[in-house]
């Protein structure tokens, strides 16, 4: 377990009737770019959010840094996250559309450990920065920038807290081809910045020979295919073929 | 026989399955709002986004509140006074008045105010962050949604509607007297010793301990209502609409209960 950063064994989660997540298994590495790939609707968001504990499976096992996830108690969850140091960039960037783009920044660190306005000022800057937008933006409000520039703002957000394991949630998905190789870019970035794991979900294979080390398709709730960026246009698997061509017939 | 008997065991089947759904409803509600309210005191304590929240409750509310409790009041005095005339009891107008409003009038209607401008406005904005995932963003970044969101919301609600209820008696019972005086020929002062010999703290504590638990409705329903909002700005839509309907709805239900209790004690 020692390289390893995710283990999912036997995972199960049912909403109803509807069995969306069956008997999944994988491993991420550490330090690997791990992108789960599928069509939409296969689970993909669910898989992520019982990894969180934003979601409780029906059954199996979610190992985080050896930690036995499914073990946790909900009221401890926070608490295991911020030791494990999860991050996430949501697929609608989830920006906080009350607080300015500065303090959006600067929100996480600023709510466990007080910021004078000198100190956020810096973070936000640093950030904005590192992203490649202006600090002009950093008075604006989310609903006052574009989709693309909210996604760089978001994943500001997500560097500022410094997190060791980051799980991108359809990280271009909305976005036109350059402002998606801008993200992939910062994508890949940010993890050697970071030194941290990451875990993708997208069905866009740009996105996917770009920042992954690491490839599992999910479909029907069940892992059907794994291997690397190199072999993935040679799976051996008619799914995986059909989906890397977008093949619908 | 058989017919009649799986007759009435459908009539059992459905009323249990009705009583113990609403039961669970209502379990659902009361817990939500019993964690907002223990969350608040454990560290660290958002004291500043409580103040704020506060500030938006009760500050933002004394136009409407006041208006509303000018108004009643001076209504109180012109109906009363067509009633007591008829049998020459004009003398007791002031202290119908006042009793009226800082025992009921004056809770119930600040409440129900209160209640259109807040349950709402906390839903809507709750629940949008719900369906924009800003309350799974908070999770990630390691805050807890209940104490950060929720529990200043309640705790504001608890301490700001008594201090609105104090507000709306005086306001209410000023109104009831410019029409006394102003109006109808009573005398200044006859009218205002007669307000304050007849009034008792036990009047003005029983509103303000109304007040505490209206608040409490009002921002725990909009609260629960908006973190459960599912569905989009459709759904938004319609949390909005039920915590605005059920906080007003379960101002009267406890607005009996706590009258009855004070009836009795």
């Amino acid at each position: 377990m020692g390289n390893t950063a995710i283990q999912i064994s036997n995972l199960y989660k049912s909403f109803g009737e509807n069995h969306v997540i069956k008997n999944v298994s994988l491993t991420v590495p550490k330090g690997s770019s791990f992108t789960l790939i599928g069509k939409s609707g296969v689970g993909k968001s669910v898989l992520i959010k019982n990894i969180l504990g934003i979601i409780k499976p029906d059954s199996g096992v979610i190992q985080v840094n050896d930690i036995n996830m499914t073990e946790v108690k909900q009221k401890d969850r926070i608490q295991v996250n911020k030791k494990i140091g999860l991050g996430m960039l949501f697929q609608g960037s989830a920006l906080f559309d009350s607080l300015n783009i500065r303090d959006n920044i600067v929100f996480g660190i600023h709510v466990h450990s007080k910021l004078t306005n000198d100190e956020a000022d810096h973070i936000a800057l640093e950030h904005i920065k590192m992203v490649g937008l202006s600090e002009h933006i950093l008075k604006q409000y989310p609903s006052e920038i574009s989709g693309g520039m909210q996604r760089r703002v978001a994943l500001a957000r997500l560097v500022a807290m410094k997190p060791q394991l980051i799980f991108f949630d359809e990280p271009t998905t909305g976005l036109d081809p350059i402002m998606s190789d801008i993200i992939n870019n910062l994508i890949v970035d940010i993890r050697g910045y970071l030194n941290a794991t990451s875990f993708s979900i997208t069905h866009d294979m740009n996105s996917v020979r770009k920042i992954s080390t690491h490839i599992a398709m999910i479909s029907n709730g069940e892992i059907i295919w794994q291997g690397s960026p190199n072999n993935i246009d040679n799976s051996g698997n008619n799914i995986v073929d059909k989906f890397v061509r977008g093949d619908s017939k | 026989m058989n017919k009649i008997t799986s007759f009435f065991i459908s009539i059992f089947y459905y009323v249990g399955n009705g009583f113990l759904s609403s039961l669970s409803i209502i379990g659902g509600k009361v817990f939500f709002i019993f964690l907002g309210i223990v969350h608040f005191f454990m560290p660290p304590i958002y004291f500043r986004a409580m103040w704020r929240h506060f500030v938006e409750i009760a500050f933002f509310s004394i136009p409407v509140v006041g208006l509303t409790s000018l108004f009643s009041g001076m209504v109180l005095v012109l109906q009363s006074y067509v009633g007591f005339a008829r049998f020459s009891a004009e003398g007791a107008i002031a202290n119908v008045v006042v009793v009226a409003l800082t025992r009921e009038l004056g809770p119930v209607l600040t409440a129900l105010m209160v209640a259109g401008r807040i349950s709402g406005s906390i839903a809507a904005e709750i629940g949008t962050m719900r369906v924009t995932e800003q309350v799974d963003a908070l999770y990630t970044m390691y805050v807890n949604p209940i104490k950060y969101l929720i529990s200043p919301k309640i705790i504001a609600g608890i301490l700001a509607l008594p201090v609105l209820v104090l507000l709306s008696d005086i306001i209410g019972v000023m109104g009831g007297y410019l029409i006394s005086v102003f109006q109808l020929g009573f005398i200044s002062s006859v009218y205002l010793s007669s307000t304050w010999s007849f009034v008792t703290m036990g009047d003005i504590l029983s509103g303000i301990v109304k007040g505490a638990f209206f608040g409490l409705i009002i921002t725990g329903i909009g609260c629960y209502y908006g973190y459960t909002s599912k569905g989009g700005s459709k759904g938004v839509g319609k949390s909005t609409t039920n915590a605005v309907v059920v906080a007003s709805i379960l101002i009267f239900i406890v607005d009996y209960i706590l009258t009855l209790i004070f009836f009795k004690s």
